[in-house]
C-alpha cells in the first residue's frame, strides 16, 4: 500500500535535482546506521581481542589477537552466574506479576455498570500523577521489609496504567455475546477469564510480557536503591559497578604513577577493559539478537498509545 | 487498604439505589452480584496502594524536622511554617547547581534531541526501496533496547584516551582528545547520547502519523505543480504538527526530570555534574538528608506539573492542541 503510493509519486519525473537528493539521503542515512552500530561492534571487537593486546588501544571493529578467553573469565565468575539467575527470576516473576496486575484491572474495567468503576479508576490513575518520589519511597518501603528483598524488584511500579489501557482496549475487541453466553451456562468470572479471555487475548499478552521483560531486564537503579546484598545484584547492576571500577582503576594507576609504585602491583585486582567488553556483550546479547524480531511488537505498542484518541 | 474499601463500599451505597443505566441488560447490577469482579480487583488495589499511595504520605517529610526515630507522623514540623526545608535548598549552591544543571541539560537536549527523529523521519520516508528502509530502522532502533549500563560503559570505552575515537583520529592525522579527563566534555557527551540514544525510535510515532497523510494531498499537489520539497513543507510537515505539539508539551514536563541512570552512569572522576535525580539519592540516601531530598523532588514535581500545564494551555490557544 505504501509503496504504490511511494512509486507513484516517484517514477516518471525523477529530475536531477531528485536523483542527487536520493543519493546524498542514502549516504546520510548509512552513515546513521553506521554511528548506530559502531559502538557496539566495537565492544563485540574487544571482547574478542587479547586483553594485554586491547590495552595498548587501537582496536577498531574486528579483534586483533582473537582469543575467547575474555568470555571464560567472565562466565567462569561465580559472582555473574548468581546475578544472571537473579535477572532471569527477575524478568520472569516481575513482568508475570506485572501482567497479571495490569490485565486483571483491564478486565474488570470492562464492565460499565460496575458500582464505583469511576472511583477503581481514579484510584489507578492518580499514581500517574502524584509520586511520593525517592526519598518517600525508601523509607516506607524499608518499612515494608522490602530493603534487600527480592521482592522489591516485583511488587514497586509493577501496576501501570498505560498498559492495562492498551490491554483493555484489546479486549472490547472481544464480542461481550461470547462472555454473556458463558455466564449464562454457568461459568465463573474467574473461570471466564482464564478459559476465554486470556487464550483470545494471546497477542497482547505477549507484547505487554515483552515490554516488561525488557524493563526488567535493562534496570538497575532498583538495585542501586534498595538492595545491599551482593547475592540479590543483577547483571546490570555488575555492568554498571564494572564501568565504575575502570574510574577506580585509573584512580589507583594515578596515585601509583605519583607516588612511583610498580603499576604490576594494582593491576591483576581490576577487570580490563576487554572483560569488561565481555561482560557488556554477555549482558546485552539476550536482548540484541532478539529484538528485531520483537521490536514489531513495541512499535504496535508506541503506535496505539499515540493514535489512542 | 481499610480506606479503599471503605470508599468502594460508601459509592456503592450512594450509586445502587438509583437505576443505574437503562440500557444495561438487567438492570440488578448488585454489589454482592459483582463481588467476582472486585475480589479480580483486589491483588491490584493492594499492590498499586502499598507500592505507590502509601510513599505519597512521605511527601510530609518534605514539611517536617524529620528523624528516622520519631517516624513521618511523628516527626516535629519544620520551621518557618513548615517550610524551612525549601529555604534551605535555595540557600544551599550544591542544591540549586543541580537544579541549574538539570535545566541547562535539558533545555539543550529539548533544542537538539527534540526535532532529531523529526528530521530522522522525514529521510527515511523519501526512501524508495523497502528493504533498507526496514534495515535502517531496525538498526536505529538498537539503542532504545541496550540498557543504560551498557550504554554508560560503551561511552566510556569510546572516549578513552585508547578508544575508538582516538583510533579513528589518529589515522586522520587529528590530535588526540581526552574527553574522560575534560569535565567541559560531559555536558556534549550527556546531550549526543540522549540523541544517539532516542532519535531512532522517536522516529516511530512520526513515521505511523506520515503513513496516515491521505495520499490524495500529495497527488492534488503534484497535480498543481508542487515540487517534492514543496509537498514535504506544505503537507507533510503541517500533518505531523499535532503529534509534534503534544510531544513538545509531553517533553515540556520532563524539562526538570533528567535521567538519573544516564547522569549517575555517565559521572567519572572529572564528570562530576549533579542534576537533581543525582543530588536527591546521593543527599537523600546517601547522606540521609531526608527532608531536604524530599522536598527537592516534591518542588520537581510540582514544577514539572505546571510547565506541562502552561505549555497545554499555550498550545491550546495559539494552534487549538490539547493534551486533555
Amino acid at each position: 500500500m505504501m509503496e504504490k503510493i511511494k512509486n507513484s509519486r516517484g517514477v516518471g519525473k525523477r529530475s536531477l535535482g531528485r536523483k542527487i537528493f536520493i543519493v546524498c539521503n542514502t549516504i546520510f542515512l548509512l552513515l546513521c546506521s553506521f554511528t548506530f552500530l559502531a559502538p557496539y561492534i566495537n565492544i563485540l571487537a574487544k571482547s574478542f581481542n587479547a586483553a594485554g593486546d586491547t590495552m595498548l588501544g587501537g582496536v577498531t571493529f574486528y579483534p586483533r589477537e582473537f582469543t575467547w578467553e575474555n568470555y571464560d573469565v567472565v562466565l567462569k565468575d561465580p559472582n555473574i552466574g548468581q546475578s544472571a539467575i537473579i535477572s532471569l527470576l527477575r524478568v520472569i516473576f516481575g513482568s508475570l506479576f506485572s501482567l497479571f496486575l495490569q490485565y486483571s484491572v483491564a478486565y474488570v474495567l470492562l464492565r460499565k455498570g460496575l458500582p464505583g468503576r469511576s472511583v477503581i479508576v481514579m484510584f489507578f490513575t492518580i499514581p500517574m500523577f502524584i509520586s511520593g518520589g525517592l526519598i518517600a519511597e525508601y523509607i516506607i518501603y524499608a518499612k515494608l521489609n522490602l530493603y534487600n528483598n527480592f521482592l522489591v524488584y516485583i511488587l514497586p511500579h509493577s501496576f501501570s496504567f498505560y498498559n492495562m489501557v492498551i490491554i483493555r482496549t484489546y479486549l472490547m475487541g472481544i464480542p461481550e455475546s461470547l462472555l454473556e453466553s458463558a455466564r449464562l451456562d454457568g461459568a465463573g468470572e474467574i473461570t471466564i477469564l482464564f478459559k476465554i479471555m486470556l487464550p483470545l487475548s494471546m497477542p497482547i499478552v505477549a507484547t505487554i510480557l515483552l515490554w516488561c521483560a525488557v524493563a526488567h531486564w535493562n534496570d538497575w537503579a532498583r538495585t542501586l536503591y534498595f538492595i545491599d546484598n551482593e547475592d540479590l545484584y543483577t547483571l546490570q547492576y555488575r555492568l554498571l559497578l564494572a564501568k565504575k571500577d575502570v574510574q577506580e582503576l585509573e584512580k589507583m594507576i594515578q596515585n601509583a604513577l605519583e607516588s612511583g609504585r610498580p603499576l604490576g602491583t594494582i593491576e591483576g585486582d581490576v577487570s580490563g577493559e576487554s572483560i569488561q567488553a565481555a561482560q557488556t556483550i554477555i549482558t546485552t546479547v539476550p536482548i540484541v539478537l532478539t529484538y528485531p524480531f520483537f521490536q514489531r511488537y513495541f512499535v504496535s505498542g508506541v503506535t496505539m498509545g499515540s493514535v489512542k484518541e | 487498604m481499610s480506606e479503599v474499601v471503605e470508599t468502594k463500599t460508601e459509592v456503592d451505597f450512594t450509586e445502587s439505589p438509583q437505576p443505574q443505566n437503562p440500557k444495561r441488560l438487567s438492570g440488578k447490577n448488585s454489589f454482592s452480584k459483582n463481588i467476582p469482579f472486585y475480589l479480580i480487583l483486589l491483588p491490584a488495589v493492594i499492590t498499586v496502594f502499598m507500592m505507590q499511595y502509601l510513599p505519597m504520605f512521605g511527601l510530609l517529610i518534605a514539611f517536617k524536622d524529620y528523624s528516622a526515630k520519631a517516624g513521618i507522623f511523628g516527626s516535629p514540623w519544620a520551621d518557618m511554617g513548615g517550610f524551612a526545608n525549601f529555604v534551605t535548598i535555595f540557600e544551599t549552591p550544591k542544591f540549586m547547581d543541580a537544579v541549574w544543571n538539570t535545566l541547562w541539560l535539558n533545555v539543550l537536549s529539548l533544542v537538539f534531541s527534540f526535532p532529531a527523529p523529526v528530521i530522522l523521519a522525514l529521510l527515511i520516508n523519501e526512501v524508495g526501496h523497502t528493504g533498507f528502509k526496514r534495515t535502517v530502522q531496525t538498526i536505529s532502533y538498537l539503542p532504545h533496547f541496550l540498557s543504560v549500563a551498557a550504554v554508560t560503559m560503551m561511552v566510556n570505552q569510546l572516549l578513552d584516551e585508547y578508544g575508538l575515537l582516538n583510533a579513528i583520529l589518529k589515522p586522520l592525522g587529528l590530535e588526540p582528545v581526552y574527553l574522560l579527563k575534560d569535565a567541559d566534555a560531559f555536558v556534549p557527551t550527556y546531550v549526543i547520547t540522549e540523541i544517539w540514544r532516542t532519535v531512532g525510535w522517536g522516529t516511530i510515532v512520526y513515521l505511523a502519523t506520515i503513513t496516515g497523510i491521505n495520499s490524495d494531498l500529495y497527488e492534488a499537489a503534484q497535480i498543481d505543480g508542487a515540487n517534492r520539497f514543496q509537498q514535504v513543507t506544505k503537507i507533510t510537515l503541517p500533518s505531523i504538527l499535532p503529534t509534534t505539539m503534544i510531544l513538545l508539551i509531553m517533553k515540556m514536563g520532563t524539562l526538570l526530570g533528567s535521567s538519573f541512570e544516564m547522569v549517575y552512569g555517565l559521572q567519572t572522576t572529572a564528570w562530576k555534574d549533579e542534576v537533581i535525580a543525582t543530588a536527591i539519592y546521593k543527599f537523600g540516601i546517601n547522606q540521609s538528608e531526608y527532608g531536604l531530598s524530599t522536598a527537592l523532588g516534591l518542588m520537581q514535581g510540582v514544577i514539572a506539573f505546571s510547565l506541562t500545564f502552561i505549555a497545554n494551555t499555550i498550545s491550546k490557544k495559539v494552534a487549538n492542541i490539547s493534551m486533555w
